[in-house]
């Protein structure tokens, strides 16, 4: 298939060149009829098998079953030559190994060149970074002095990454073939180099995707995520310490500023500012003999172990936990309820965490730990909650936290009163606020809402805005 | 040019076998993707409903020729003589079907469980790349041939959760930046697995703002509109019950506007067209709007007409109505 064949620049051919071109046609067929006797062994392997296939790869470099053939050859040698150091330790079996990975890694890159995103050469290229790898434990099984040094190649390898990203900053198979190298050899640097790829271009959305992985890998370690969140009172799907993400914050503001017309910065700034989201309890919607219904901020999942529950004093069998939406129907033994205590768990608080944070199935596990207390009366039950003062305090942080940034966004909408991105953006983050709001002051949700509305109405107005109908029905259920 | 009519694409794709593509470079580069341009060009046809004004001997002799596309192994090429690999299989696969011949599914689908990893991933070959695409390749394929059973289908489903991004949509292997057309694979692949447990309105939103002020959807932020991604991701939101979610008479428009007026469709308005995107043109707009154009119902999920899916029992739960 073609991308980007201008029509008007299509030419028309003279007979002449229609010959010509026939002609090359008749070659490619003629050569690949060829190559497959060869691959078949229905007539004899050219005496340089290399040299044939590179022949081949450079007259049509998509076809897979050329490469195939490649590695064939390659590992026959690589295994030969492999053998030969083993036994013997060859110095000349040693120099034919490494100029036969030197060269292959060449040529690649020639055709890359020509082919930046196929992903034929990516993995042929990856098959050769493998390869390499054994080689390089063989050879220093061996003893002898290693002079291949597999991390000086992975270093080539990212500096071919770099180039090739100058040369197009959002070509996904480098940025992924980039990523895999490191789980090769790290060199670290990735905060460095995604920083230095967003400020050579703050719409490069590639740059901020690959932060927000470097985030959530290198700052949820399970080692240090529980003190961590003892220390800087972490209280959502947080990847970095608040001081951090305050200062990511300004530098994605800084992008936005630059270029309000890019999608991809509001992008990064909505889930920079969408992380840091409290968790936790709201009211007390219903209570029985034999269950209580406990509601939430936010929708909820894999809360199964985060509730204890108390009967007077005495701790209550859970039987079972149901959830419907913002909504958990806790169940336990028909009894009489004298004086029913719910204490919230932060899971990660209690039990650690066993694996990095990265999906949003995860958020659950950081409730706001507190204690429900629900006391009973002629007119039905009254429930009061207890949070401890550190988290109230980080709340009341971000909290002020989300205020500067709807006044940010509020900023961006006066200067792009036709630009939908800002007021699609004020509607996720009044979301947040929304929900943050209600550990705080329920009473005052009522007035986000109705600035949210208003905004909506803003929205219909522009460019005959589709979603603006969908988020005016999200909001208006409020 | 302003389009706001389906021109008959029928001689232009009946057309795509004689001489005039010799002279192009391309047509001879090519050469591995006959698999794949037969699917996209018989399909295609079949949208228009035409798939009977093909000669029964034309059809003969493409089934010969798919039959011998498959190798030892029980997988396919993408021509005759060249080495198996998932997406070819499944091309096949699915042009079999259109031109109701039989292939040896047994030795396929063994070809394509075999390719199915420890961590629920799927190869492309037995070469090791590992791909959404491969996955998606490998739930249709062995759904449509009623060998399931020969996967892990929860491990799948498992993988591609795991490609999911920071913004709702997801890539084509873990930590890959999200992109339109790994929307389609990886919801195809969830989809068929049963398995949407997944932020929904998240990713439609995402879709959503994949929309640019001409009509047509870009695959990523900051890139240009291109007529495929009609398919991949609007087929994707029919899937999740969200067709709303994106203007799709804005869309529409831009997929005839990508028209060219000889015959075909191209990435965007103006440029030249080819199979590729006039087939992803012909099913969206068969999404989209079906009756108004008279083109044949398509399934979202498979990628076939549901005229054809009707007749197979093992995909009955999958085909919405």
């Amino acid at each position: 298939m073609m991308h980007g064949q201008s029509k008007s620049k299509a030419e028309t051919l003279s007979e002449e060149e229609i010959k010509l071109r026939a002609e090359k046609g008749q070659q490619i067929l003629e050569s690949l009829d060829y190559f497959f006797k060869v691959r078949k062994n229905q007539v004899n392997q050219p005496e340089d098998q290399l040299a044939f296939s590179e022949l081949m790869a450079k007259l049509c470099p998509e076809i897979a079953t050329i490469y195939n053939y490649r590695r064939e050859v390659l590992q026959t040698k690589f295994d030969h030559l492999g053998q030969l150091l083993s036994e013997s330790k060859s110095i000349e079996a040693y120099k034919q190994l490494l100029k036969l990975i030197q060269s292959e890694f060449m040529l690649i890159a020639i055709l890359l060149k020509q082919h930046p995103k196929s992903y034929t050469l990516w993995t042929h290229r990856q098959w050769m970074v493998l390869r390499s790898q054994e080689i390089d434990q063989l050879i220093t099984q061996i003893n002898q002095d290693n002079q291949f040094k597999l991390i000086e190649a992975i270093k080539q390898e990212y500096e071919l990454c770099s180039k090739m990203l100058d040369r197009d900053e959002r070509n996904f198979h480098v940025w992924n073939y980039r990523n895999w190298l490191s789980s090769i050899c790290a060199f670290g640097k990735e905060d460095e180099f995604t920083k230095k790829k967003i400020e050579q271009n703050f719409s490069n959305f590639s740059a901020y995707h690959f932060r927000s992985k470097f985030f959530m890998k290198n700052y949820n370690k399970s080692e240090t995520i529980l003190e961590r969140i003892k220390t800087e009172q972490i209280l959502g799907l947080i990847p970095l310490p608040f001081s951090r993400l305050k200062e990511e914050t300004e530098l994605i503001q800084q992008a936005i500023y630059i270029q309000p017309k890019e999608h991809g910065v509001y992008l990064y700034h909505r889930w920079l500012v969408g992380v840091v989201q409290p968790f936790g309890f709201t009211k007390v919607e219903k209570v029985s003999n034999n269950s209580v219904t406990v509601q939430f901020n936010r929708a909820v999942s894999n809360v199964e172990n985060s509730f204890e529950l108390f009967n007077n004093e005495n701790a209550l069998k859970i039987m079972d936990i149901k959830i419907e939406g913002t909504n958990v129907i806790i169940s336990f033994e028909d009894q009489q309820i004298l004086n029913l205590k719910i204490k919230i768990i932060n899971q990660i608080y209690q039990n650690g965490s066993l694996e990095t944070m990265v999906s949003e199935d995860e958020f659950s596990k950081f409730l706001v730990p507190s204690e429900i207390n629900i006391k009973f009366d002629n007119e039905g039950f009254q429930f009061s909650n207890t949070i401890q003062q550190e988290y109230n305090e980080a709340i009341n942080q971000i909290d002020k936290y989300l205020d500067e940034n709807l006044e940010f966004i509020k900023q961006v909408i006066e200067e792009e009163k036709q630009n939908r991105f800002p007021y699609i953006q004020i509607l996720y983050l009044l979301q947040f606020k929304l929900r943050t709001q209600k550990l705080i002051d329920s009473s005052k949700s009522k007035d986000i809402v109705k600035e949210a509305l208003q905004h909506c109405e803003q929205l219909k107005k522009i460019q005959n805005d589709h979603q603006a109908q969908f988020l005016y029905e999200f909001w208006s259920q409020f | 040019m302003n389009q706001q009519q389906l021109i008959n694409h029928l001689p232009y794709l009946m057309a795509l076998d004689n001489s005039k593509d010799l002279e192009s470079i391309g047509y001879y580069l090519s050469e591995h993707l006959k698999v794949a341009g037969g699917y996209w060009t018989i399909n295609a046809i079949g949208c228009l409903n035409k798939i009977d004004q093909i000669s029964e001997e034309k059809k003969q002799q493409l089934s010969q020729w798919l039959k011998q596309c498959q190798n030892e192994d029980g997988g396919f090429g993408g021509n005759t003589n060249h080495d198996s690999h998932i997406t070819n299989t499944h091309y096949a696969i699915l042009l079999s079907f259109l031109l109701g011949c039989e292939l040896n599914y047994e030795e396929a689908a063994k070809y394509i469980a075999s390719r199915q990893r420890k961590d629920g991933s799927f190869e492309g070959d037995k070469w090791g790349e590992v791909d959404a695409r491969f996955s998606y390749c490998g739930l249709s394929s062995l759904t449509l041939l009623n060998k399931r059973d020969l996967i892990d289908i929860k491990k799948a489903a498992n993988y591609i959760k795991k490609c999911r991004n920071f913004d709702g949509s997801f890539g084509g292997i873990p930590d890959a930046e999200s992109h339109g057309a790994y929307v389609f694979c990886c919801v195809g692949t969830l989809y068929l697995c049963e398995d949407l447990s997944f932020n929904i309105d998240e990713l439609a939103m995402w879709i959503h703002e994949r929309q640019t002020s001409k009509g047509g959807l870009n695959g990523r932020p900051e890139k240009l509109a291109d007529v495929c991604y009609s398919w991949w991701m609007y087929s994707a939101l029919c899937l999740l019950k969200r067709e709303q979610w994106i203007n799709q008479q804005a869309l529409e428009n831009y997929i005839l506007e990508c028209q060219d007026s000889d015959g075909g469709i191209a990435d965007r308005p103006n440029n030249q067209p080819d199979v590729f995107h006039t087939f992803f043109g012909l099913a969206a707009l068969s999404l989209l709007n079906g009756d108004k154009y008279q083109l044949n119902p398509i399934d979202p999920a498979f990628a076939l007409p549901k005229s054809i899916l009707i007749n197979i029992p093992a995909v009955n739960r999958f085909i919405q109505s």
